[in-house]
C-alpha cells in the first residue's frame, strides 16, 4: 500500500496540459500574444464568418443563420453539457446523505470535511463537476453571443469593427449586408413577442434545473432568481436586438431539452390533461432525481443512499411513475458502477 | 457547509455572468456616432458626439452659438457605454449649410434646419427612419439617406418632403449634388444618380459590394470606393466605368480627395493610395501605412496630405512621393469623422468629443476644445 503511494504513476497527459498552460501563460505575460487576439482568432473570428457565410447559404436569412450556429455549438459542446447536468443531478442525489453528516458532525468542522470528502469519494462525485464544465463553456457562450452582435452590424460602428474581423474570402464579403429580416422580426430592433418568449423559456429553464432545498435561505435565493434571470433577459430583449433575443430563445429550447433528458421537469409543474380538464390544483411532474427511494433501497453496491431526499412532490406521484424513474437511475448506476470496475481491473 | 459554498459560488458565477453580458450587451453594441464638420465663411459648424451643433470661431476655437434639438431622442440605450451624456442623437456625418441655414441629420431620423447666425431651430422633419450619414444641400432642396432604403428630398425652406426614392438596401452614404444630379450610394451595392427636380433615375451602377461612401466628383467623374475592396472611376453622365483600382485589401468607407491629377483615399486595409486620376494607377511607390483603419476622409492642406487613423494619430504626407512630413498624436481617442479644412488649417472631430484645429504644413496643434456642452 505504502509502495503504491510512493510510486505514482507519471501522468503525461496532465503533465502536457500544464504545459500547455504555462506556456499559454508566459506567451500572454510576455506579450508575444494579447488575450483579445487570441480571442478573436480562435474563437470570435470563426463564429462571426461562420455567420456571415451561413446567412448567405440559409436562404440569405441570418435568422435562420444564428439558430443553426446555436444549435452547431450545442452540439458540440454537448458533452460537457451532459456532463455539467450528469455532476448535477448526482450532487443534487447525495443532499439528503450530506444534511446527515452535517447534523453528526456540527461540533467537529475537520471531521464533516473528511466526511463530505468520503461520501463524494465513495458517489464517485467530483465536487468541481458541475462548475468546471460551466467555466469551459461560458467563452464560448460569450463568444456565440459577441459573434451574433458583430455579424448583425446594426450600428455603422458595428459594420466598421466586423471589416476588422471578416476573413478576406468574397464569398464571405459580398454577403454583406445581412438581411435583417427574419419571420416578423427586424433582428436590429427590440421585440416584445421575442422577449415574452424569452421570458418563458428561460423561466422554464430556470424552474427545471432549480433543486430542491428545504434550506428558507436557499429556498428565497431560488425564488428570487427564478424571475430576477428571466425578467433582466426579457427587459434586454424590448431593448437590444431581437436577434440576440433569437439566440437565446434558441439555446433556451436546447437546454430545456437537455435538461428534460437528465433530470425531468424538475421543480416544474405542470397540469396533466385530467387535471386541467378537471380544472383542479396542477400536480407537479416527478423529477426523476428525486425518486431514488427504490434505488437507496435495492443499489446497496453505490453506497449512496438516497432515500431522504424525498420531498411532497414525490408524495403526489403515482407509484408507477416513481418506479418507472427510480429503475432508470438505477440502471443508470449499476452501468457506471461496472465501467468502474471494468476500468479498475483494466489498470491492475 | 461544502454545499452552501458551493450554491453560493454558484449564485456568484451566474450574477457575474449576467453582470458581464449586461456590459457586453452595452459596449459591444454601443453607438459612438462619427459627427463632422462643415464651414463656411468665418464660421465652423460643428456636429458634437452628444448630439448637438455648435457654431466656432475657426481662428480660436471660440464659440458662437450652441444647438441642440428640443425634445430628446429617447435613443441612447441605458446599457450603451455612449448613452449617458447624449442630448439629441447620434450624427453620423457633418452639418451642411447653405442660405444661412446650417442643415444636420440625427441616427433618431429626424432633419432639422438652424439659422446660420443666430442658431434658432427653424424647422425639423421625422424621416421616421434611421439615418446614418450626412446631409447634402443644392437647389433648395435637402437630400438624406435613411435605413428604410430611401433618398428623400425635403423642401430646404420648411422642411416639406419634396419626394422619394428607393433603393434596396439601406442608405448610409452622404449624398453628392453637382449640376441639378444627386449623386449617392447604398448597401444595395449600387451607385445612383437621380435627378434633383423629380426624383426620376438617370443611371445606376452596380459594384460588387455595399456603398458607404460619399461620392467625389471631378471634372464629370465620380470616384467611389465600395465593400468589394475596388476603387471605381465612373463617368458622371452616363454612369460607365473608367476604371476600377483592384488592389487594395479591405473596404473603402472614407470619402477621397483630389488635388493636381491624384485621388487620395484611404482604406479599411489601414493604407492611403494615391491614384492617377486618369487611368487609377498607383503614383506612389508603395501605399502609407497609416499603422489602422483609414475611415475619416483626407484632406490637403498647408500643401500636405492630412491622414488620420483610427487610433487618433495624424500624418501629413508629401503629395508627390507620400513620404510621412509630420505626425501627430495628441489625440487620445479615435478619429473616425471626415477631416475638414480651411485654408492651412485642418479641423479633426475626435471620439472624446474634441475639436482640434492642426496646422496643415507643420502638424502643430494650433488650437483644441472641448466640445461639451
Amino acid at each position: 500500500m505504502a509502495e503504491a503511494k510512493t510510486a505514482k504513476p507519471f501522468n503525461v497527459r496532465r503533465f502536457l496540459i500544464f504545459l500547455l498552460i504555462g506556456v499559454i501563460i508566459v506567451l500572454l505575460i510576455s506579450g508575444i500574444i494579447s488575450i483579445t487576439g487570441v480571442w478573436n482568432t480562435i474563437l470570435l473570428n470563426p463564429m462571426v464568418n461562420f455567420l456571415v457565410l451561413m446567412s448567405k447559404y440559409f436562404l440569405g436569412s441570418f435568422g435562420i443563420a444564428i439558430i443553426v450556429l446555436t444549435i452547431i455549438i450545442r452540439l458540440l459542446m454537448f458533452p460537457l453539457t451532459m456532463k455539467q447536468l450528469e455532476s448535477s443531478k448526482a450532487m443534487q442525489a447525495l443532499q439528503p446523505k450530506m444534511k446527515e453528516l452535517q447534523k453528526k458532525y456540527a461540533k467537529d468542522q475537520q471531521k464533516l470535511n473528511q466526511e463530505v470528502m468520503k461520501l463524494y469519494k465513495e458517489g464517485g462525485v467530483n465536487p468541481l463537476g458541475c462548475a468546471l464544465p460551466m467555466l469551459v463553456q461560458f467563452p464560448i457562450w460569450i463568444a456565440l453571443y459577441q459573434s451574433v452582435i458583430q455579424a448583425l452590424a446594426y450600428t455603422p460602428e458595428n459594420l466598421l469593427g466586423l471589416s476588422k474581423q471578416l476573413y478576406s474570402s468574397e464569398l464571405i464579403r459580398s454577403a454583406l449586408p445581412l438581411n435583417h429580416h427574419f419571420l416578423w422580426l427586424d433582428l436590429t430592433s427590440g421585440d416584445i413577442f421575442m422577449a415574452i418568449l424569452t421570458v418563458v423559456s428561460m423561466w422554464v429553464l430556470q424552474k427545471m434545473s432549480t433543486q430542491p432545498t428545504t434550506d428558507p435561505q436557499q429556498q428565497s435565493m431560488n425564488r428570487i432568481m427564478l424571475w430576477v434571470m428571466p425578467l433582466m433577459f426579457g427587459f434586454f430583449s424590448l431593448t437590444l436586438p431581437s436577434g440576440l433575443s433569437l439566440y437565446w430563445v434558441a439555446s433556451n429550447i436546447i437546454s430545456i431539452i437537455l435538461q428534460y433528458r437528465v433530470t425531468g421537469w424538475g421543480t416544474l409543474t405542470m397540469p396533466t390533461l385530467p387535471s386541467f380538464l378537471k380544472g383542479g390544483a396542477p400536480k407537479p411532474v416527478e423529477n426523476p432525481a428525486n425518486n431514488t427511494e427504490v434505488a437507496a433501497d435495492t443499489d446497496k453496491k453505490t453506497g449512496i443512499s438516497v432515500a431522504a431526499q424525498q420531498s411532497s412532490a414525490n408524495q403526489e406521484g403515482t407509484s408507477s411513475e416513481r418506479e418507472k424513474a427510480a429503475g432508470r437511475d438505477i440502471i443508470s448506476r449499476r452501468r457506471k458502477v461496472r465501467h468502474g470496475k471494468r476500468r479498475s481491473k483494466r489498470k491492475n | 457547509m461544502f454545499d452552501s459554498r458551493r450554491n453560493r459560488l454558484t449564485k456568484t458565477l451566474i450574477i457575474a455572468i449576467l453582470l458581464a453580458i449586461s456590459v457586453l450587451a452595452g459596449c459591444v453594441g454601443g453607438t459612438r456616432s462619427w459627427p463632422g464638420t462643415a464651414s463656411e465663411g468665418d464660421v465652423l459648424y460643428v456636429g458634437t458626439m452628444d448630439g448637438r451643433v455648435v457654431s466656432l470661431n475657426p481662428d480660436s476655437g471660440s464659440r458662437k452659438w450652441d444647438w441642440q434639438p428640443t425634445e430628446g431622442s429617447g435613443q441612447a440605450s441605458s446599457f450603451s457605454c455612449a448613452g449617458s451624456t447624449l442630448v439629441g442623437g447620434f450624427l453620423y456625418g457633418a452639418p451642411a449649410v447653405a442660405n444661412g441655414r446650417v442643415f444636420v441629420a440625427f441616427h433618431t431620423g429626424k432633419v432639422y434646419a438652424i439659422d446660420a447666425v443666430s442658431g434658432v431651430q427653424q424647422w425639423a422633419y421625422d424621416l421616421k427612419s434611421k439615418v446614418s450619414g450626412g446631409v447634402a444641400v443644392g437647389n433648395e432642396t435637402v437630400f438624406v439617406g435613411s435605413s428604410n432604403g430611401k433618398l428623400s428630398a425635403l423642401d430646404a425652406a420648411n422642411g416639406s418632403l419634396k419626394w422619394q426614392f428607393s433603393t434596396e438596401n439601406e442608405i448610409w452614404a452622404t449624398p453628392v449634388i453637382v449640376d441639378g444630379v444627386v449623386y449617392f450610394g447604398s448597401l444595395d451595392h449600387s451607385l445612383y444618380a437621380l435627378n434633383t427636380v423629380d426624383g426620376a433615375k438617370k443611371w445606376s451602377f452596380k459594384t460588387g459590394g455595399s456603398i458607404a461612401s460619399t461620392p467625389l466628383i471631378v471634372e464629370g467623374v465620380i470616384y467611389i470606393g465600395s465593400f468589394d475592396d475596388k476603387f471605381y472611376a465612373i463617368d458622371a453622365a452616363t454612369g460607365t466605368q473608367r476604371w476600377v483600382f483592384e488592389g487594395a485589401g479591405n473596404w473603402f468607407w472614407a470619402q477621397a480627395t483630389y488635388g493636381n491629377g491624384t485621388i487620395y483615399t484611404g482604406c479599411l486595409d489601414h493604407k492611403v493610395y494615391a491614384l492617377n486620376a486618369g487611368n487609377g494607377t498607383m503614383i506612389w511607390s508603395k501605399p502609407f501605412d497609416a499603422g489602422s483603419l483609414v475611415k475619416a476622409s483626407p484632406v490637403i492642406a498647408g500643401g500636405n496630405l492630412v491622414v488620420a487613423s483610427e487610433v487618433g494619430k495624424l500624418f501629413g504626407l508629401d503629395l508627390i512621393t507620400g513620404e510621412k512630413k509630420w505626425e501627430f498624436d495628441t489625440i487620445t481617442a479615435k478619429v473616425l469623422s471626415p477631416l475638414s479644412a480651411v485654408g492651412d488649417t485642418v479641423y479633426i472631430n475626435s471620439q472624446d468629443n474634441k475639436l482640434y484645429a492642426i496646422d496643415g504644413q507643420t502638424g502643430h496643434q494650433v488650437w483644441g476644445v472641448p466640445l461639451t456642452k
